[in-house]
């Protein structure tokens, strides 16, 4: 009786592997002479329960990229307030929440002088354009302190936890490609401290206008600042995010990317400004991405310039920044594997 | 005509000199299939490339019909894949987790929800399922890895080593779901495992790989070869039967109190009895032997070269004591 | 004076003192209100042992015990005689072989066995020697200049045996040694695990998979919720427990012929016809049982050509020891 041999050994068809098995014995299996021994104790028996499975299968459609793309950004976007998706934990949140009051600052001061009938509390604190830069780019205390550090909590575990636990397994045995995981953990990121900055301005501003109570020739006059100074927020939002997500993708923990992250910002600061005050040369102030965005800032919105170099230096060091950043992080997106080998 | 679930031509996949997958024709069917193979093989490369997450250096391969190279992201639609190592966040519950996973598919929020629950269910994890990974025994974990593979009820599901860690109640229901999947669910499976005993359980089929060849493939059944041997467990006079059954012209090969013995002729097996019935030995056990999957693996790697050490071996003085594992010697 | 391992044959007991190799008496463990183990008491003298159990069953808390990392909170521990809690000369005749995956990866295999070896005493020059002993026993003599990061999972598994090998131990803990490892690995690794125990030397082994534990011993712990099931040979085991009959399913052409044969008998409790080629039976006295059947079927005149014990295995005699409960 031939049957249809479906074997194949070494690329040969129908050959099918054969040979004497192996023979082993079990450690005290003897020759069954020996006495055997053996104690058991009393057992009790507990009844069990019934459970019944039952494969389901699923029909249904799957949406389109951008839904796909979307569910990420939900889940990364929600978990600042809600339980279930990304957990941010408390301290982050708290944070955040502290940030945001110190963001409101000028607001709520202005506001306060609006109150109190001062006036003079209230042109301190008022829009103009000086406040409207400080709003985003001032460096005490919102750029010294909150931004940095509310960037490094947020890019923190973004990449890493991803790699650490092992759930990057998850999104790429998926329909998800690179660039867009990439890209929605970056928007993501954008997103939160672009409320921070940039979205608390326009509350600064919309607040102001309100207090105010002035003519749409006021708006007029003070929109196009109002722009700029979102604009240069952008820059910032983007500028950090881009810096610290590389940083993520860099390392393997959590601790690495923030602390690194904060030591870049300050530290590139700190030694232009002391290279600044011994030496009085300012260029080194291009290896700092906050006075590299100041600097844009600043001539965008026509303030006087802390630096003696021009704004332009500025300009060409921040897209570097921002390219090498991305380079090194969609380099490092595009080699991190499926599951840890 | 069978339909190849998996299908590679020539695939080959080069880490500069090193070579992971070397020109690989894999056809693999509908159905349960174990890939087998010693480690550093090339399986996981394997996987990834047909995943469409690594692109092979040449070659072609197609997965349900895409092709690997440029439809990789409708092959990953429809596949589930249960990688070895853990793949879920261990601070969010499993529920979320597991809807998490099902929305990155593309699926609406609410379905995903749903699937998530009914899928905890099947996989058992129904009482636990709001409980965070973390907490999570090994074995719960591997079902919720589980499910986070098929939550979408994909057509083909690639697991790597699923029963990993697993003690014997959580490894038979692993390795019973997963069965019920392909005959209840008329899915395909690719069960990548080191556990031989796990693999013929549930696979029909397997592929072999060693260091990046593909060296076996097909049906379980049609790669062993038949021994035409009886195996004898002989309890109270091991010694006397093997004695009793060389004088009547039995081949017996014997360790302990386990004996080998050649199937000549239908007759042998009365031949044993009276044999015992001579000596006054007890037969606890007598059955053909069949080798087993994993004797089909040692006598492939020792085909392509690689010895079992004996005890004998591994007692030598010298390094090097290298003798080729020849079964038929009589160990002491 | 480090005796010499590579003897011919084996069989000879190293000689050790009175005391058995691991003794526990009585012994309690708690952590709070969670029961590590629950007066167990064990005597163990060499040769090779599974310990089995679910997760949970207490395996880590009696490993953790003989380690001497923790200590009981009721009963006495005894290695060779010696509290490990107290004192750590029992630590130079034991060797560990745990379930962790890290290992020294920047060193080569020599260097990370030499090293240990170092640790317990060794000069430099017997050091390497005796981790070329191990080493070769184990089979890695081919990789031992290479860097463990290297090594496969089978590789990592021998490197790790070796290492708690190089003191020559008389007692050797094994924590899942064959988790991860393909079936060469495994093989070999399971052949040095029974020659250790005919050498003598005590060698306890846990592992998930009970085929594997029956492949290496008939020496067995059962563990469950922290107390001890069973211990003993396994079949003496099954034997012993009373209220489930033996099972002996003969296969065959004419079944009703033998149990015609059978029925009459005193030992038989039961005959059943599972199909048209086999007939089961059920016995409460399994060797009596064993010593009559082959006169018997040789009476009969039935050819028979397959007898086995379903239920005498290991998984039968946990599900038999543990039946429902989870």
């Amino acid at each position: 009786m031939t049957e249809d041999v479906d074997a194949e050994f070494l690329g040969q068809e129908g050959l099918a592997v054969t040979g004497k098995a192996r023979m082993e014995a079990a450690y005290g299996s003897g020759d069954g002479d020996e006495e055997l021994t053996a104690q058991v104790a009393q057992t009790s028996v507990v009844g069990g329960t019934i459970f019944e499975q039952k494969y389901r299968p699923w029909r249904g459609e799957l949406n389109p990229r951008w839904m796909r793309n979307w569910s990420i950004l939900r889940h990364h976007l929600l978990g600042i307030v809600k339980k279930g998706h990304k957990p941010w934990g408390w301290p982050m949140r708290m944070a955040l929440l502290s940030c945001f009051f110190v963001a409101m600052g000028d607001l709520s001061l202005a506001f306060l002088g609006t109150v109190i009938g001062d006036s003079d509390i209230y042109r301190l604190f008022g829009v103009s354009r000086g406040n409207l830069y400080g709003h985003v780019l001032g460096f005490f205390p919102r750029n010294a302190i909150c931004f940095p550090v509310i960037t490094a909590l947020l890019i923190g575990g973004m990449i890493s936890d991803d790699r650490r636990h092992g759930t990057s397994a998850v999104y790429f045995s998926r329909p998800i490609n690179r660039r867009d995981y990439t890209a929605m953990k970056f928007i993501s990121i954008a997103v939160i401290l672009g409320l921070l900055i940039v979205g608390t301005l326009v509350l600064y501003y919309v607040g102001d206008i309100l207090m105010r109570g002035e003519g749409w020739a006021w708006l007029i006059d003070t929109f196009p600042a109002f722009l700029l100074a979102a604009l240069a927020g952008t820059i910032l939002v983007f500028t950090y995010t881009s810096i610290g997500l590389a940083l993520s993708s860099v390392s393997q923990g959590r601790f690495f990317p923030a602390v690194a992250f904060m030591a870049i910002i300050l530290g590139s600061k700190l030694l232009a400004f002391l290279v600044w005050q011994l030496f009085e040369r300012s260029v080194i102030y291009l290896i700092s991405p906050y006075d590299v965005v100041a600097h844009i800032g600043q001539s965008l919105l026509g303030l006087s310039s802390d630096y003696s170099h021009p704004w332009t230096w500025s300009l060409v060091s921040m897209l570097l920044m921002n390219a090498t950043a991305l380079y090194v992080l969609t380099s490092r997106i595009a080699s991190m594997e499926v599951s840890r080998e | 005509m069978v339909e190849n679930v998996i299908q590679t031509n020539s695939l080959t996949k080069a880490y500069g000199p090193h070579i992971a997958l070397d020109s690989m024709n894999l056809k693999v069917q509908h159905g349960a299939t174990g890939l087998l193979g010693p480690n550093g093989a090339g399986k996981s490369t394997l996987i990834k490339t047909l995943l469409g997450l690594i692109t092979a250096t040449d070659g072609e391969g197609e997965v349900l019909g895409f092709n690997i190279r440029t439809e990789g992201e409708e092959i990953r639609k429809r596949i589930g894949y249960m990688p070895e190592y853990d793949c879920l966040d261990p601070r969010l519950s499993a529920v979320d987790q597991i809807k998490y996973s099902g929305e990155l598919l593309g699926m609406n929020p609410n379905v995903a929800t749903q699937r998530a629950h009914e899928v905890l269910e099947y996989v058992g994890l129904r009482d636990q399922r709001y409980r965070e990974i973390g907490t999570f025994s090994t074995g719960m974990a591997q079902a919720a890895k589980l499910a986070t593979s098929i939550i979408h009820d994909p057509q083909l599901l690639i697991a790597d080593e699923p029963t990993n860690g697993l003690d014997t109640q959580a490894r038979d229901f692993m390795l019973g779901t997963v069965t019920q999947i392909v005959q209840e669910g008329g899915r395909s499976m690719l069960m990548a495992s080191h556990l031989m005993d796990d693999v013929e359980k549930v696979c029909a089929r397997i592929v072999m790989l060693h260091k990046g060849k593909l060296i076996a493939q097909g049906r379980i059944e049609d790669l062993k070869g038949i021994d035409q041997e009886i195996e004898v467990h002989a309890w109270g006079g091991a010694t006397k039967l093997e004695q009793e059954l060389n004088n009547s012209g039995l081949k017996v090969r014997r360790t302990g109190r386990v004996l080998r013995i050649i199937k000549d002729d239908d007759d042998a097996y009365s031949t044993i009895v009276e044999a015992a019935t001579k000596t006054g030995c007890q037969i606890r056990r007598m059955h053909d032997h069949e080798p087993s999957l994993e004797d089909l693996f040692l006598v492939i790697m020792e085909r392509l070269g690689y010895e079992v050490k004996s005890s004998e071996d591994l007692l030598a003085t010298g390094p090097s004591a290298r003798k080729v594992d020849a079964p038929e010697e009589l160990k002491g | 004076m480090i005796p010499d391992m590579s003897q011919q044959g084996g069989g000879e007991p190293i000689a050790q003192a009175d005391s058995p190799a691991i003794l526990l008496d009585h012994v309690s463990k708690w952590y709070g209100q969670v029961v590590g183990l629950n007066d167990v008491s064990i005597a163990i003298s060499g040769g090779v042992t599974g310990v089995l159990g679910m997760n949970g069953a207490g395996k880590s808390t009696l490993f953790k015990l003989l380690c001497g990392r923790i200590k009981p909170n009721q009963g006495t521990l005894r290695l060779f005689g010696i509290n490990p809690w107290q004192s750590t000369s029992p630590f130079s005749k034991i060797g560990y072989v745990s379930e962790s995956e890290r290992l020294h990866d920047w060193m080569t295999g020599l260097e990370f066995v030499s090293t240990f070896a170092r640790l317990h005493g060794l000069s430099r020059e017997e050091a390497v020697k005796q981790s070329e002993r191990v080493i070769d026993f184990v089979g890695l003599t081919d990789v031992m200049n290479k860097r463990i990061g290297k090594y496969s999972k089978g590789m990592r598994q021998r490197i790790k045996i070796a290492h708690a090998l190089v003191n020559d131990p008389e007692l050797i803990i094994l924590d899942e040694p064959l988790q991860g490892c393909d079936p060469l690995a495994r093989t070999t690794i399971m052949n040095v695990i029974r020659e250790l125990g005919a050498q003598g030397r005590t060698v306890l082994v846990s592992s998930h998979i009970l085929q594997e534990i029956e492949r290496i011993t008939e020496q067995i712990v059962i563990l469950h919720r922290g107390r001890l099931l069973a211990l003993g040979n396994l079949h003496a085991i099954r034997s012993m427990l009373d209220e489930h009959p033996h099972s002996i399913r003969l296969t065959c052409d004419n079944p009703r012929g033998i149990a015609h044969a059978l029925v009459e008998n005193d030992l038989v409790d039961g005959l059943v016809f599972e199909s048209d080629e086999s007939l089961v039976i059920s016995t409460h006295h399994l060797g009596d049982m064993h010593a009559q059947l082959p006169a018997v079927i040789h009476e009969s005149g039935v050819r028979v050509t397959g007898i086995d014990n379903p239920d005498d295995n290991l998984e039968s005699i946990l599900q038999y020891l543990t039946r429902g409960d989870s």
